[in-house]
């Protein structure tokens, strides 16, 4: 395991929540702890993909850490949980998750979708999130645990631009990846926006690890227009398609 | 409260994750020792997390940010950080020089702090790229395999020919394997041992 994080043992600012928000916010957290697992079924499976890409050691590397990294946060969300007074929930077993199946492309081609929606899109939502949650988080348990997370998360989305910028991938490669990403987009960014049907349905404790549905809207929309289709041009992708898509995505 | 600020993290995730695909994607990580001039990491701290701010040359700068591209971040001395600037020749990759072989870089940690999340993170770059006047190839060697280098994890650097390098695993010793910086061409080969340090 290559890091330890210690939460507090005390933390009155979680002591001075009521027991509903308590357990709604301990919930919200067991659930974390159960995607975070789901989460490094994924890159266990995207790390054969890499190695089949061809991707370069330090990006294989990376990837491999991120299978222990994933199982290290959701013990970590576990013990947030559980902080908040419930029992600990028990993590229950994950299907080994198999890669995406994009029918119309290479396998190559597959690979890197399969990096660019895991990766490259989806962890670079998630950075941006874990971030904006903790600038508002209002207990040092909160701060402690999604500061840790935030910072493997980091490296998590770089394996995907690395993929995307690779020379493994040839011009008529970027022209197929390019043209299918806006279906990607609409995938990754339609199941964060899910995610948070849960959040509303259980009221949003502010400062404890989550955004509302006003919030999250605006920090996807603000990542896709800042950071992801910017890094399209970056890795040598065509962001035209991707632009276009952007342009008819409702706004806030 | 205002939800956003997402472009802060551009060059931290798709600037840094893209440059893992650039230098020594054939190479084998080396387990040679490195010089003192050459793949060894220097560190730089207190960066901030910005993005790149373009074409800056010829001037003073204390950060590889401050480049158009890190291979370009070139010092007089890269520990202390002496006489740093961008250097526009710089190569971007290998085939900018006359033979892969003559391209050499070396590491630099720089620790990229994000005040508002309250992170410290350290990432490895690859600065002080160039082209070698003078470089060996594997086939300056009497025999390809005879060419080893001190570093090939940022260009390649200190290389030679040695006559005395192991060719097959059957020269190694009981407990050891053979270890090679390339397999295709094959060169750099030598025999390692599991050591608990």
């Amino acid at each position: 395991m290559r890091r330890q994080v210690i939460l507090p043992v005390v933390d009155a600012a979680i002591d001075a929540l009521d027991e509903a928000s308590r357990n709604t916010v301990g919930l919200l957290w067991s659930v974390r702890a159960q995607n975070e697992l789901k989460t490094s079924s994924v890159f266990a499976s995207l790390y054969r993909e890499l190695m089949a890409f061809g991707a370069p050691l330090a990006v294989l590397e990376m990837c491999a850490q991120a299978v222990s990294d994933e199982v290290r946060h959701a013990i970590l969300c576990a013990d947030v949980a559980a902080r908040y007074g419930g029992p600990r929930a028990p993590l229950q077993a994950v299907a080994p998750a198999e890669a995406p199946s994009f029918s119309v492309c290479s396998a190559q081609v597959s690979r890197a979708l399969f990096a660019a929606l895991h990766s490259a899109i989806n962890e670079t939502l998630a950075t941006s999130y874990l971030a904006a949650c903790l600038e508002q988080a209002r207990t040092e348990t909160v701060s402690t645990a999604l500061r840790h997370i935030i910072e493997d998360e980091v490296r998590h989305a770089r394996i995907g631009w690395a993929v995307l910028a690779s020379d493994k991938l040839s011009d008529a490669d970027r022209r197929v990846i390019s043209n299918t990403l806006p279906s990607l987009m609409e995938i990754c960014v339609s199941a964060w926006l899910a995610e948070t049907a849960y959040d509303v349905e259980h009221a949003i404790v502010p400062g404890q690890g989550s955004l509302c549905q006003t919030e999250l809207h605006t920090l996807v929309e603000d990542a896709l227009g800042n950071v992801v289709i910017p890094g399209l041009s970056h890795v040598r992708l065509d962001p035209a398609p991707t632009q276009a898509w952007f342009a008819r995505w409702p706004r806030t | 409260m205002f939800v956003g600020g997402s472009a802060r993290w551009y060059h931290t995730l798709v600037v840094v994750g893209a440059s893992l695909s650039g230098c020594a994607a054939k190479v084998e990580r080396s387990s040679v020792p490195n010089d003192a001039n050459a793949g060894s990491a220097g560190s730089v701290g207190g960066a901030t997390g910005d993005a790149a701010t373009g074409a800056a040359t010829g001037y003073s700068v204390t950060n590889p940010k401050q480049c158009t591209f890190d291979g370009a971040f070139t010092c007089a001395d890269y520990e202390s950080l002496t006489d740093c600037h961008c250097e526009a020749n710089a190569p971007r990759a290998p085939l900018d020089c006359s033979s892969p072989f003559a391209y050499s870089c070396r590491a630099l940690n720089v620790i990229d702090s994000l005040p508002d999340a309250g992170l410290g993170l350290t990432t490895t770059h690859t600065v002080g790229c160039h082209c070698q006047p003078n470089y060996l190839t594997p086939s300056d060697c009497e025999l390809p395999t005879q060419f080893i280098c001190e570093s090939v994890e940022y260009g390649y650097s200190g290389c030679r020919c040695d006559p005395n390098l192991p060719q097959s695993a059957a020269e190694c010793r009981p407990g050891e394997w053979l270890s090679c910086q390339s397999d295709s061409p094959r060169f750099g080969c030598h025999c390692e041992c599991c050591t608990i340090k």
